[in-house]
Parts: C-alpha cells; structure tokens; sequence
C-alpha cells in the first residue's frame, strides 16, 4: 500500500508502526501536522503538552516506564526543552526516547533561523536525518531501535524541506516491541544517588564511540558511487538538490549525522579526486570532516544562511557543472509591475480592533510614548507594516519580562509607558512565571492579554485555556481570569476587543495604574477552531466623507470603493465577502456612514 | 537540467483551491506509476499571503519544488499570483490564467496598485497564456467552488493522462454529494 504523504504525516505513521505508546508535543511551524496526524492513531496516547519543557518532561516520564515515546516541537521549542533533554542522554532510557525536532530554515515562520544539529553534539545522542517522505516514516522506527539499543534518546531532525513536502511511502504495519516495566528502584534514573554524573558522563563518551562504529556500518550511511572526480557528502534536502543538479557524481549520503560515520568519510574521500560537503546553515558535517584532516570545499560554494535549492546551488556550483558539462536553464527576473501580497491579521481579527484601541489611547496621550514589547503568535505580525505596533518579539512568553526589564533601564520610564502584548496560548506556555515575576518584583507595566481562545498562528490548536485537549476530550478549561488574580494582580479589566470605547477606557484605566495592571481583551479568533461569518456590515456611500479612519484599522474587507467625495477624497466600501461582521468599524466611523443592513 | 521530470506549478491565494488541485496531479501521476513530490508552504497561507504548490512527477524526482525556469506549466488561480510566477516558465512553457484578481489589502486601501492588463504582460513577455474566466463559469454552474476543478480540466489537455483517470481522482477527492457537479466542471474546462 502506497501513500502520498506529508513528511510530518510519514513521521507520525512512523510512529505508528514503530509501536509508539505515547506521543506529546507543542505546536509550532514546520513541525506541527506531526502531532495532528499521530492522534489519528490507535494505540498511541497524544497530548498538546503546555510548552515544550513540559513535553519532554512528560516525555521522559513515559519512556522510563518502558515504553516508546516521541516529543514534538519545532527549533526554537528544543531551546525551551533543552533542560531536562541534557539529563536523559546521561541516564540513558528504559522504553525508546525519540525527539522529533523540525527546523524553520529560511524563518518562514519564526523569529529565528536555527541550526538544531548543534544540539546532537552538546547533548552526545545520535542523529538522523530524512530525506524525503519514505525516509522520515523509516527513520522514526530505525530511531527507536537504535534508543533502545545503544541506551540513548535519539534526535531526528528535519527541515522545512522535508516536513512540508510530499512524496511516495511505502506503509507497514504496526509492531508493537515494548511492555511497560519500571523499576522504582533502578540506580539509573538517580544522578547523585545512584549513579554520580560523572560517572554518568563518562558511559555517555562510551555510548559515543560504540555509536561511531555503528554509523560506519549503519545502512542509512550509504555510497553511491558515480565519477570519481567529485565526491560529495551531503544529508537531508540538500541530498535530493545535488542528485538532480549532478547525478553523475560520487555520492556519500549521511543519514546518521552523528557522530560521524569516521572511517565511511576516510574510505570515501580516498577514493574521489575532491570532496565537497554540501549542507545547510552551520558548517557542521564540514567542521567535523575537516577536523579529521580530510581536505574539503563547502562553506564558500554555498550560502550560510536560508534555505538551499536547486536555483541556488546550480549558480554556486556552476564551475562544477560546467565541467560536467551541463548547461543551466535561463533564470529570468521577475516581470515588471509586481507587488508583493504581505501576510495580514484576517477581517475582523480581534488583534486588529485591540491595536487600534492601543492607537487611539496613544493619539491621546502625547505626552507619553506607549511601548509595546510583543510575544509569539499571529500579532507579531503587528511588528511589521502597516501597523508597527510592537517594539520586539523574540521568544514564547518573553514580552512580560522584556517590558519588566526595559522599565528598570529608562530612568523614570523617560515619558515612556511600557506594555506587553500577549495571546492566551502564550501566557499560558510561558508567560505565567513571567507575570509572577513582574508581580514578585513590584514592575510597572501593562499587560495587554489577547484571549483569541486558540492557538491561531499555527493553526486554530487547542490549548488548556480552552480545556480541549489534541484528541478533543473537553474538560474545565483553566481560568486565566483566576490565574492572573491568583498571583496577585490588583488592576485587571476585562473587556470585549469588540467593544471599542471600553476597550480604549480599559487601557487607558491600565495605564494610569502605578504597578501590574492588566487588559484582558477576550475575543474569539474569527478563523479557528471554526471560522465565524455573520451578516457582513456595509457603508452608506453618501455618508462617506473618505475621512480613511475605518482603513487605518487595516482590515482586509475595507477597500476603496472606487467613487470620490465632493472634495475629491476617495470612499471605503466593504467586501461582503470578506466581512466577517464583527461591528469594529461601525464604531470607528465618525459620520455613521458604517452599519449592518 | 534536462531529464523527463514534469514540473507543474499551480499558484494562487489562501483558499482558492489551490491545495486539491496539486492533490490531484499528485495522485493521477503516482496512480499511473510516476515518482511524485509535492511542496507548498505551510503557515502564512491561511493569512491571505500567496500559495505557490510544487507538483514534479517522472521516473525519480529528486528535489521537492521547481527551480525558476524549469515549469512545464504555471496554472494560476489569480492574476497578480500568474505574473509573479511566470518567471518560473521554461522558456516554451505554458500559464494557464484564470482571469480573477483578489486584491491584496495594500491595494485595497490605496497603498499599492494592482498591476494593468496582466495578460498583456505575459504576452509581451513571450509567454504563451491560455486565459480561463473559471469564476464566471463556476457561477452559471451554480456553484462558486468548482473553479479549482474547471481549472484542473484545463490542465488536463496539457497533461498525458486520460479523461477517464482524471474522473476516477476526482471522485475519490471530493465528497459524494459533491461529485457530479466537480465532475461536470472538469469536463467544462477540459472542453476549453
């Protein structure tokens, strides 16, 4: 049976038929559909974990009871992880322990451009790395065995380029390997009371050398041998660039990227005239395989930064392939009069009626400059244009403790008013200990609290706030109105985005209050879980003054209508289609000219 | 580079269809035992940003998504979407156009200008464009939504596999209560 498949969706039918009991994780671009195709699966219980720390706690739990588990995130989620991820790899495992970690190469969707790779070394586990589809279902069963067999969590790691592409899978059934055992009173999972780290640390550097000897026998390490004149050694999506680009050379495929498959790279490399070590971001197969001595080319035929593709190698490598005789096809510019169509908060998205609100109190208040230190999720897209609302946004949950930190910088606040901006799936990942701090430490700052009741960047997730969880049991959500009193907040107010003028009060209320004070705009995402479409409003055309108030919303379904006013000033129209019907502008319009019929 | 691959690019905006088109080249061309790979982006495309799906099917395809340049055909869904791919053409490759522009929100509100005569500046171009109105085709079916598989019909002229293949996908892609009127809106662009 053959299937065409998404690489997040092999992964997780991967998962399935390695046996997989337990399955958590976090949503996060490119990696979450791995998590939505496993809780389709019998046999596997899945979780949406509230960060990823959590996850792998959760994780860890669930493999040292015997069983095989996989955990979930996305590059910047392993950063949260990394704590309790660095302990497992010196206890070693009980039931398989296999970490799926995908990188956003190219920050499609991210703050940041990172190279996971890193991590295998720092942590001293094996890694693999898919190439396409039937590879990261293969890999997920290859990783476990190699957990169970050589005592170590397993790192398989892939890219936008595998993650969301599609290709052929040959599907298997499912073998289900492991029963529960654990023993309480193993000396292995206690460091200092079993086992000293130390000596811990020095089996790992033992579990190291043992997996080296693996990786030049391991399959997933392959030559493919073609002209002995070039000889490249590659891994991941760069792999299927250079066999299309170059197929006639010499290949040496890594699909175990560490440690390094040491006398496989010495074999190959002795018997090609020049070796090139093709990969992307970090140089990190290139350091290795140069530190063993072996001459080779990389870094400076390749970017170190973005995504690669064939476009871009079949420029860098044109020498190379002009020597092999290919001609590479014309690349022409792009035609003339393009524009760009930027990503936007959608029609009637609550974050849109929120920063207006945050606007207008600014217009207000001149004498004071509102800052805004943002968060993670679909209004970081109100760091850019048209609405450079935020100041920064760097990381899940950060904005709290940024504006709290920036607070003590500017002497006096220097005229400055400090908020943060932040969704519930956020606070609820990260941002709590950052409230509780701001609370311990008496900050002066604003929180802004966009509750959309979803997860809505990635997707429209379910979250503890909504009290649905990733297989759609519904039980009590978790009550962020209580958690924020339960740490003591005083100044909270609570009001519907939708409601313009409260919602402008509110802020200003909050902002006048000396300590935490909080706005918590409670609003359900127009798009997820489900989308929301009431009656589209329109504009009465001859009450149009085209004073454009309604357009500095930026609203997607206010559009000019093509007609002028008397002084010559263009009119707004409302594209029905698009109209989402939740009233924002109608309060916005100072001449009455918006209304629902 | 030169070899067999047949590389097909549907382009478009969030919610066009864009997805079950690519779905169906994907699953004709491995039913009739091609090598497939498949690639769009994930996550900005439910945020009105533009939807470019890589379809690539021959004996083995290595790369998921084309290079500039190496397209058989660009179908595209919208306008802008079209002129901005059209550099991905071969240079005797083919776009089909449907003629529908969504105005991005810096259009709307006066910011950006939407490019004139578009088909025009592919022509000028050198491009050789076959225009398709699948809206208004759609609209005398009764039912807006098929434009994605009137637009499939079109490409199916361009494309090696049978009437009778393309059926057989399409049913099996879109729901029962749905099937004649997707499978009357092939025919209807196949017969373009």
């Amino acid at each position: 049976m053959k299937e065409i498949m998404l690489g997040n969706n092999a992964i997780a039918r991967g998962a399935y038929e390695a046996g997989t009991k337990v399955a958590v994780g976090y949503p996060g671009t490119p990696s979450t559909e791995i998590m939505q195709a496993v809780r389709q699966y019998e046999g596997i219980y899945s979780e949406w974990s509230v960060n990823e720390k959590v996850a792998m706690d959760v994780a860890i739990g669930a493999c040292l009871g015997g069983i095989r588990t996989m955990v979930v995130m996305k590059h910047a989620g392993l950063n949260v992880a990394s704590d309790p991820f660095y302990p497992i790899s010196f206890m070693g495992v009980n039931g398989g322990l296999v970490l799926v970690c995908s990188d956003d190469v190219g920050a499609v969707s991210s703050p940041t451009e990172q190279d996971t790779r890193i991590y295998a070394k720092l942590f001293h586990i094996p890694m693999l790395e898919p190439s396409d589809s039937q590879e990261a279902k293969d890999f997920v069963a290859l990783a476990f065995d190699i957990s169970e067999r050589f005592d170590t969590p397993v790192f398989l790691r892939t890219t936008n380029g595998v993650s969301h592409s599609m290709g052929i899978v040959a599907l298997g059934d499912r073998v289900e390997k492991r029963q529960p055992v654990f023993d309480k009173s193993s000396p292995k999972f206690r460091p200092q009371g079993g086992v000293h780290p130390t000596v811990m640390h020095q089996n790992v550097h033992d579990r190291l050398k043992r997996l080296e000897d693996y990786a030049n026998e391991a399959e997933v390490n392959r030559i493919e041998w073609g002209d002995r004149r070039i000889g490249i050694i590659t891994s991941g999506t760069p792999y299927q660039y250079l066999k299309e680009l170059l197929p006639e050379a010499s290949f040496l495929k890594l699909g175990l990227t560490y440690p390094l498959a040491g006398a496989l790279i010495r074999h190959f490399a002795d018997q090609v005239e020049e070796v090139l070590v093709i990969e992307e971001l970090e140089p990190f197969l290139e350091e290795q395989i140069s530190a063993m001595g072996i001459p080779v080319k990389g870094s400076e035929l390749r970017p170190a930064v973005g995504a690669l593709s064939v476009e871009i190698l079949s420029e860098r490598l044109k020498d190379l392939l002009t020597k092999f005789g290919k001609s590479l096809p014309e690349r022409r510019p792009p035609l003339p009069g393009l524009i760009i169509r930027f990503p936007t908060l959608c029609a009637g998205c609550p974050h849109l009626a929120v920063y207006y609100a945050v606007r207008a109190v600014q217009k207000k208040n001149k004498d004071r400059e509102i800052v805004i230190m943002g968060d993670i999720g679909c209004y970081s897209l109100g760091i850019a244009a048209p609405h450079n609302m935020l100041s920064c946004a760097f990381a899940m949950g950060s904005g709290i403790s940024a504006a709290h930190g920036l607070s003590h910088a500017l002497p006096e606040n220097a005229g400055k008013t400090i908020l943060a901006y932040i969704g519930d799936s956020t606070f609820l990942h990260a941002g709590m200990p950052a409230l509780l701090n701001a609370m311990y430490n008496q900050s002066d700052i604003t929180v802004i609290l966009a509750d959309n009741r979803t997860t809505a960047m990635t997707g429209g997730q379910e979250h503890a706030g909504t009290g649905v969880t990733l297989t759609g049991d519904v039980h009590g959500p978790a009550r962020i109105p209580d958690i924020i009193a339960s740490l003591g907040v005083r100044d909270i107010h609570q009001v519907d985005p939708y409601d313009y003028k409260a919602t402008r009060k509110a802020i200003e209320a909050a902002i006048d209050f000396k300590g935490v004070s909080i706005v918590m705009a409670t609003g359900a995402c127009r798009m997820f879980p489900a989308k929301i479409k009431e009656e589209p409003f329109r504009v009465v055309s001859e009450r149009c003054t085209g004073c454009g108030m309604c357009l500095s919303i930026y609203c997607p379904a206010l559009i000019l209508s093509g007609e002028k006013t008397g002084k010559g000033k263009p009119k707004v129209k409302i594209d029905p289609f698009i109209c989402v019907g939740c009233s924002f502008c109608s309060q916005v319009c100072p001449a009455d000219a918006i209304g629902s019929r | 580079m030169e070899n067999s691959t047949k590389n097909i690019l549907i382009v478009g905006v969030g919610g066009q269809g864009v997805i079950l088109a690519s779905n169906a080249v994907s699953e004709i061309a491995m039913a009739k035992g091609f090598d497939v790979k498949k690639n769009e982006s994930h996550g900005q495309s439910q945020r009105g940003g533009t939807v470019p799906s890589h379809v690539r099917y021959g004996q083995k395809v290595y790369a998921p998504v084309i290079a500039r340049g190496e397209a058989d055909i660009v179908l595209a869904f919208e306008e802008l979407e079209g002129l901005r791919f059209a550099n991905f053409l071969k240079p005797n490759g083919k776009m089909i156009l449907n003629r529908q522009r969504i105005y991005p929100p810096r259009v709307s509100s006066g910011m950006d200008t939407y490019p004139e005569d578009i088909p025009k500046t592919l022509r000028d171009h050198g491009i050789d464009v076959v225009e398709v109105d699948a809206l208004q085709m759609a609209d005398k079916m009764g039912n807006a939504l098929v434009v994605s598989t009137i637009l499939l019909g079109v490409l199916s002229k361009y494309l090696e596999f049978s009437s009778e293949e393309w059926k057989e996908v399409i049913g099996q892609l879109v729901p029962e209560k749905h099937r004649s009127v997707n499978l009357d809106a092939f025919e209807a662009g196949r017969a373009i």
